[in-house]
């Protein structure tokens, strides 16, 4: 995956647009589109957090780059390690 | 960390919870506590009893059954006395865990059998429009409450202490990377272990207590968890409302199976020398 593509994915036919990614970006990689659904619009500003994937309720977010080192699931809380609140 | 989605019946999804609904946020700590813990696809049982969060068992491809209401814990201590070498996982809400399943919870917890139990609790009952169940909090609303819910609620994983768990934790959806830890050490302990993970309902309980959507009932998760140790240093009256987190109970005591196994052997090997 060459570095310039948007390492998050979203799956629109599985999102049903709760907005909980959209407001756990710490950066604001996420939007809403038209269609109601979370969409990528600043891929170069994604810090590679794993909020997003993580609180998906819907599997519909997937990162195709991870750090690494440092985060993983087992890292303790979204608040502390992904600075995840607005 | 490897991708979940092999774990997923993709042919199903998207799946029935409503948006904003944590039960898919616990369901991928769960998925994710497994693929970390590496286990064999193959020789795990996912078992669940009725309602929104047992619906999980349709959704995740491993051995699975979706049984009776309130009998995940029954079915799951049949499979795991013929079976094992199998890892058992039961998925369940609180309705169908503290409600009618609330006696089988009590005697697996107590026979301390090696199953992981991992309780979705939405404070309600989803599946059916958002009755109050034992876990719903005094004085909040459900449509069965309709001026404010007079009964206490559970605390379950005192109730599953008391009953004799020998792993017992509780977090939050989201916390997600901390259930996802505490998920692990239950797939890793044996004994008996419940987890109980905080989920949020914003079609029923949320819209109801006017906890607005999905994004702001995680912030009252956040905003209203506590940690064990933040909660021993508090009054009764300023832990009302709060959700204590951390692991309550991690001990070793002989597990059921093994036992069990030990009595057969011992008694195989009268029947011979006699």
């Amino acid at each position: 995956m060459p570095e310039d593509k948007a390492p998050v994915v979203v799956n629109e036919a599985w999102c049903k647009g709760c907005d909980i990614c959209i407001n756990y970006c710490p950066k604001k990689v996420l939007a809403r589109n038209a269609a109601g659904k979370a969409s990528v619009v600043k891929p170069e500003a994604c810090i590679l957090c794993e909020n997003c994937e993580l609180l998906c309720p819907d599997f519909a977010i997937t990162l195709t780059r991870r750090r690494a080192k440092g985060l993983s699931a087992t890292s303790t809380s979204v608040a502390q390690k992904g600075g995840g609140s607005r | 960390m490897g991708d979940i989605h092999r774990y997923l019946r993709e042919y199903y999804m998207p799946h029935i919870w409503c948006p904003g609904c944590g039960h898919g946020i616990i369901l991928g700590a769960v998925l994710r506590a497994i693929d970390i813990a590496g286990l064999d696809q193959n020789n795990v049982a996912v078992i669940s009893g009725i309602g929104c969060a047992s619906r999980a068992t349709g959704y995740v491809d491993f051995c699975t059954l979706h049984t009776t209401h309130g009998r995940a814990l029954p079915f799951a201590t049949g499979l795991k006395m013929v079976r094992p070498d199998m890892k058992i996982v039961v998925l369940t809400g609180d309705g169908d865990t503290a409600a009618i399943g609330g006696n089988h919870l009590i005697h697996a917890a107590r026979r301390n059998i090696d199953i992981t139990t991992v309780v979705f609790n939405n404070s309600v009952y989803g599946m059916t429009s958002g009755q109050y169940s034992p876990m719903t909090p005094t004085s909040r609303f459900a449509t069965t409450a309709p001026y404010g819910n007079l009964e206490r609620p559970f605390d379950l994983c005192a109730l599953a202490s008391a009953a004799g768990a020998t792993y017992v934790a509780r977090s939050t959806a989201y916390h997600v990377r901390q259930l996802t830890t505490y998920i692990g050490r239950g797939l890793a302990h044996k004994g008996f272990s419940f987890i109980e993970a905080v989920s949020q309902c914003p079609t029923y309980y949320g819209r109801r207590n006017r906890l607005g959507a999905a994004p702001a009932m995680l912030e009252w998760q956040k905003r209203n968890s506590i940690s064990i140790e933040q909660a021993k240093d508090m009054e009764p009256a300023e832990r009302e409302d709060k959700i204590v987190t951390g692991e309550f109970v991690n001990q070793t005591v002989p597990e059921y199976t093994e036992v069990y196994a030990q009595l057969i052997g011992r008694l195989g090997r009268q029947g011979e020398s006699r």
